[in-house]
């Protein structure tokens, strides 16, 4: 008998998937509760900011974990694994589609100004500098843009992404760098204006 | 965990850094001012990112909850009861009931077959048995009449030639004590030759040993025609009674199917009397005996029908 409720808070990602493979269904519901904010922005960005594609998807990757829980291998990272599954829906997808999106696969919308309302200067400074920075990642290469959104949209590690992305530290270290020195310099201007 | 340059960037101002992460930012900034300009830049570009991330609607969870229930619930059954029951936490293995039916069905199986198997060895040890039983029954062969034995191939003929050795035994034991010269008359006790005979002719194997016993003897003893000397009755020893007893049996004898008047040929001289009578008698008997469990017995040899005439010698007196 317990006499102590577990504190699902205090375990690790791996810890609540061993549990749940033994059939612990709160186990499972902490998980979510971690990652579903995490999947469904990650959705969001990559699938053309379509909301309700985004919730669908969230929804079909939590099924699946729930459906095939021992596709997990426990002694890997449970949050690299988990976004390495979403990466290939969404490759999934765009084969499905069979086009591609560029000038907003990873950037997300949400920046739209309002239409014939006179904006203080600091919000059109800030609105353009919103579109000025999806204008300029949609200039760089796929490559450093996934790493740059991977580290600064998602919050994720150099590690997590090299996983994720199944390629080197110094790759990604690398890419990240060059994405980062670059766009830095071109929207330097607009330093000025916002500070 | 090891900060990320942008996160010691973000976090710190330029004069906080250490000499260590001094090293570590020169990739991103050489100097002071690039590096406030690399910091603004983090900063509003995560204010950005931010600011364009959405929530996800509340029934979502509800969906993958109920998912989640109508999954587990078909393993729940064995997983909360049968599972829980046979293979409880906490305990040790030997204590667990799974283990523990487990050892009770593995002990029961083991007594089952061991009982088995024991009971074949058992049926096998008595037949095994008896096979030497009889082995060492036929192993007992008078020397010289092996010969005399055809080949068989399955038990009931050897159990059959068995028996016929026995009677074979048996038959010269009284002929040796029958034939000894003792002045000792045999008593005419047939109550006890009818017994013998009895014993003799109850089994069907006897009877027929019997008959062929003939044949056995015949060869064994060499078949002259009966020389009147062999035969010589003193004719003073003869009574009325033994002469009706002898007539009677001669005209049984006289039978052309009979099968056993050859075997007194070789009667020796100044033999008692009561031999002859013994040997008729058993003779008549084996022969009704054979007639009842048998078709019509063929004469076995010529000799029989041929030695009428030596049937009237043999118990002709001279």
């Amino acid at each position: 008998m317990k006499l102590f409720k577990k504190d699902y808070k205090a375990y690790s990602d791996e810890d609540l998937m061993r549990f749940f493979l033994k059939g612990d269904r709160k186990a499972f519901e902490q998980i979510y509760d971690r990652y579903e904010k995490y999947m469904i922005n990650f959705f969001y960005r990559k699938l053309w900011s379509d909301r309700e594609k985004a919730s669908d998807f969230t929804h079909d990757l939590f099924t699946k974990l729930i459906d095939n829980p021992k596709a997990f291998d426990p002694s890997r990272s449970f949050k690299t694994w988990l976004f390495s599954v979403a990466n290939n829906m969404c490759k999934n997808e765009y084969k499905k589609q069979e086009i591609r999106k560029p000038t907003s696969h990873d950037i997300p919308e949400g920046v739209d100004p309002k239409s014939g309302a006179a904006l203080p200067d600091s919000q059109v400074d800030k609105n353009n500098f919103n579109e000025q920075l999806k204008t300029e990642l949609d200039k760089l290469n796929e490559k450093h843009r996934q790493v740059f959104m991977l580290r600064h949209f998602e919050g994720l590690s150099l590690k997590e992404i090299a996983e994720i992305l199944e390629i080197n530290n110094g790759t990604v270290k690398s890419r990240l760098h060059f994405a980062t020195k670059t766009l830095a310099s071109k929207l330097e201007v607009y330093r000025k204006t916002l500070t | 965990m090891t900060k990320e340059v942008e996160d010691i960037i973000r976090e710190k101002a330029f004069f906080e850094l250490t000499p260590e992460e001094l090293i570590l930012i020169k990739e991103f900034a050489q100097d002071e001012e690039e590096y406030a300009n690399m910091k603004w830049f983090l900063d509003e570009t995560k204010a950005t990112f931010d600011a364009d991330k959405i929530e996800a609607p509340k029934e979502l969870k509800g969906e993958v909850m109920s998912h989640l229930t109508s999954t587990h619930k078909k393993k729940g059954y064995w997983l909360n009861s049968v599972g829980v029951f046979l293979m409880p936490e906490g305990r040790p293995m030997l204590r667990k009931p799974a283990f523990q039916l487990g050892i009770a069905a593995v002990a029961i199986l083991g007594f089952l077959f061991l009982y088995d198997n024991s009971n074949e060895l058992y049926q096998e040890t008595i037949v095994q048995n008896v096979v030497e039983e009889k082995n060492a029954e036929q192993s007992h062969i008078p020397a010289g009449k092996e010969e005399n034995f055809e080949e068989v191939d399955n038990e009931s003929d050897q159990q059959e030639m068995a028996i016929k050795e026995e009677v074979d035994d048996e038959q010269l034991e009284i002929v040796d004590e029958l034939s000894k010269t003792s002045n000792e008359k045999i008593v005419r006790d047939e109550p006890i030759l009818q017994e013998e005979l009895i014993l003799e002719t109850e089994e069907d194997e006897v009877q027929e040993v019997v008959a062929d016993e003939v044949n056995m003897n015949r060869m064994d003893y060499s078949f002259d025609s009966p020389q009147t000397d062999d035969i010589y009755v003193p004719e003073k020893e003869l009574s009325p009674s033994v002469m009706d007893s002898i007539s009677a049996i001669a005209n049984t004898f006289a039978q052309p199917t009979t099968t056993l008047s050859s075997t007194h040929h070789t009667v020796p001289e100044n033999a008692d009397l009561s031999f002859s009578e013994v040997t008729a008698v058993r003779a008549k008997k084996s022969m009704n005996a054979e007639a009842k469990a048998s078709e019509e017995i063929l004469p076995k040899s010529l000799h029989i029908n041929a030695t009428k005439e030596l049937n009237l010698l043999f118990f002709t007196e001279k």
